[in-house]
């Protein structure tokens, strides 16, 4: 079954310690939690420290909702889209949202950079994001 | 005229006139008080028992006063009331109204009309003046509401503001007023559709809406327009400045409507009372003139009220005034702009420059005035101006030299321009051949079959056609192919740096041009220096002018007679 998709990337715009910091992510993913589960959307997000990556999936009208939320957020700024469209199957059909973190990120050689360049080529890095939090994912789950 | 079916007054043989038309809830009675009709309006405003009126037969021959004790809605006061101006309006053979509350929790007001009909029957109508002022205020609500978005109107706008501004004079605080315009909406609907662009529009009040405090007020006053105003604004205007940055922020986000992306942005004016203005008209004032600022200093951006945009905005209608009266008063001038061929220095052609000779500001170019001129549809009319005056200046030339003149987007499209240049040509006697139009590249992207008939017209009176700013438009090569023209004159930002790549489209373009047979130009080479590396760029074939001093129409005498000597 065919599902909407949307990639995008944004700057971290919180504020405060390390710890502050862990805790507005805590606050982000179990609110998107629940929040997707309740609109059949799944998606993994991805933080480096500096920068977010993240996809939605699910039906349009429920990324669509789910995505102009996330727009209104003041935590980050500067969001580019890098990929929405349709998307043969689910990527990350278990997750509701799955999290790969700063520590996360370093296992996975370039990831940085990855992230760094999404900002200035977003036509060719939805895939590319895709991937590499596919393989974030599955090296956490292992 | 009721007809006589849908009549129930027919029915129990009460004579019907138009003007008494009762209200939903009525009942018709006799002189002495026996109900001969009861409408189903009355058993529901009055909650009688409705089987009472599941046939009509049901409430005839009861009594007045014990129909109304069965009503929980009219209390024995009221009963009494009603008994008793029935009993006056008998007696009086008067018609007559009486306004009592319901005995319900609500304590709605019932109004009560009775009116006799014909010489032995009454009409008692009740109103539930509470259920029309109900819908008297839904009315009112739709009258301020913005279809669209749910937000409030213009109108709403309009009325709240001023209620504002009447209050923070009672508690000295200061009130902001926010006008936002959306940039690029209009693309918007256009590639996408009115649907597309209607959701946005509803996306954008909901963003809009989360900057905003429970007391200020926010409005769509129409098409991408909208406003907020907030009551006891804060003394220090840094906080004005983040919501400003906020909304141009979250406005500029992407937004995601039925699977397009979508980019748009938005520019805000700020105005703070009471110092940008105390009442509705010029609070509104400046927050439009910061707005227009923040607009015309490239989009997405907030701007602040400042008392100088208003010496701007004088200024402008001011030069406004000004210019529309040039013409009549002639002070519009050509100046000229020698040609010079780099290989032979001979001087082949002037290119006619308007100025405007102001009475106080001097010598003006056009920079300074054309985009007003633009705005106030003055382009064509001095456009045509400009022709008639070059031809007739140019018909007293020496033969060989060619009169350039670039003609204008709207002088182009106007569709007016063949007939300008016949009559200036037939005026002045001026040689076709010796006359150069110059299009700009942008204009050759529009409209396609109105610029390729104008051109072959203009080419059939024996004119030349030149290119210019060529490489700033993205006009593609196939396309040119299509059009009839004689010169390329490629963009002075071509050759400006050392730009790589430039240089590369110098090359193709100069290769291009030679494939078609037309000549290419570089426009602005200041000096040999740059000749010479645009040469080894670009090759032999690069011919262009030599920056040659601008001149007003009494040195070109001097000119002709240098010209002639050096040759």
């Amino acid at each position: 079954m065919s599902v909407y998709q949307i990639v995008y990337c944004s700057k971290n715009r919180i504020d405060g310690s390390p710890e502050e910091v862990d805790a507005a992510i805590s606050s982000i993913l179990s609110t998107a939690r629940a929040k997707n589960q309740k609109a059949q959307i799944s998606g993994a997000l991805l933080f480096n420290g500096s920068a977010f990556a993240q996809v939605l999936e699910g039906p349009l009208a429920a990324v669509e909702d789910i995505f102009e939320h996330i727009q209104c957020d003041t935590r980050h700024s500067d969001v580019v889209v890098l990929r929405n469209g349709e998307s043969p199957a689910r990527v990350f059909s278990d997750w509701s949202m799955a999290y790969a973190d700063p520590a996360a990120v370093g296992t996975i050689p370039n990831s940085k950079i990855d992230l760094d360049e999404a900002f200035e080529n977003p036509s060719t890095s939805g895939p590319r994001i895709v991937s590499l939090l596919e393989q974030l994912v599955a090296a956490a789950s292992a | 005229m009721e007809s006589a079916i849908s009549n129930p007054a027919v029915s129990v043989g009460v004579p019907w006139a138009t003007n008494q038309r009762p209200t939903e809830a009525f009942l018709i009675c006799t002189q002495d008080a026996q109900v001969v009709y009861a409408s189903k309006g009355l058993a529901a405003l009055l909650h009688l028992d409705s089987d009472q009126f599941a046939h009509a037969g049901a409430v005839r021959n009861q009594q007045l006063p014990p129909l109304l004790a069965a009503s929980a809605v009219i209390d024995p006061p009221a009963q009494a009331a009603i008994a008793s101006r029935f009993a006056q309006a008998r007696l009086a053979q008067a018609d007559c109204t009486l306004d009592f509350l319901s005995a319900t929790g609500e304590l709605q007001p019932i109004h009560l009309q009775i009116q006799q009909v014909g010489e032995a029957h009454w009409i008692l109508s009740f109103e539930d003046l509470g259920a029309r002022r109900a819908a008297e205020n839904d009315v009112a609500k739709l009258a301020f509401t913005d279809a669209l978005t749910g937000l409030g109107n213009r109108l709403r706008f309009r009325q709240s503001l001023p209620l504002a501004l009447g209050e923070r004079t009672v508690d000295a605080q200061r009130l902001a007023l926010l006008l936002i315009d959306l940039d690029r909406f209009k693309a918007v609907n256009d590639t996408l559709g009115h649907p597309v662009g209607d959701q946005l529009l509803r996306k954008v009040a909901e963003r809009l809406h989360t900057v905003i405090r429970q007391k200020d007020m926010l409005a769509r006053l129409g098409g991408d327009e909208f406003a907020i105003w907030l009551p006891s604004a804060s003394e220090d205007s840094d906080a004005l400045a983040r919501l400003g940055a906020r909304i141009v922020d979250l406005l500029g986000r992407p937004f995601l409507i039925e699977g397009h992306q979508v980019n748009i942005g938005a520019s805000v004016g700020i105005a703070v009372a009471p110092p940008d203005g105390s009442d509705y008209e010029s609070l509104m004032k400046s927050a439009d003139l910061a707005l227009y600022s923040a607009k015309s200093a490239g989009r997405g951006l907030f701007h602040f009220f400042d008392p100088a945009m208003e010496h701007r905005a004088q200024d402008r209608r001011r030069l406004e005034l000004d210019l529309r009266r040039a013409l009549a008063l002639r002070q519009f001038e050509l100046h000229y702009r020698p040609q010079v061929d780099v290989e032979t220095r001979n001087l082949f052609g002037l290119e006619a420059l308007l100025r405007w000779r102001h009475p106080e500001r001097g010598l003006l170019e056009p920079a300074s005035f054309l985009s007003l001129a633009e705005e106030i549809a003055l382009v064509v009319p001095i456009g045509r101006w400009m022709l008639e005056v070059a031809c007739r200046q140019a018909a007293s030339w020496p033969a060989n030299i060619k009169l350039v003149l670039a003609v204008s987007t709207p002088q182009f499209e106007s569709g007016s321009l063949v007939d300008s240049v016949k009559q200036a040509l037939a005026a002045s006697g001026l040689d076709p051949s010796r006359l150069e139009l110059e299009i700009t590249e942008r204009v050759l992207l529009s409209n396609e079959a109105f610029v390729v008939k104008t051109l072959y017209e203009l080419r059939a009176l024996g004119v030349r056609i030149g290119i210019s700013n060529f490489g700033t438009g993205y006009a593609s090569l196939t396309k040119l192919d299509s059009f009839p023209f004689d010169r390329i004159k490629m963009d002075t930002s071509l050759v400006e740096g050392e730009i790589v790549s430039h240089r590369a489209i110098v090359s193709a373009v100069v290769a291009f041009g030679a494939s078609l047979g037309v000549s290419t130009l570089v426009d602005g080479i200041r000096t040999e220096e740059q000749l010479a590396k645009l040469r080894a760029d670009g090759g032999r074939a690069v011919r262009g002018f030599l920056f040659v001093p601008t001149v007003s129409p009494v040195e070109l005498d001097g000119l002709f007679n240098r010209a002639v000597g050096a040759g």
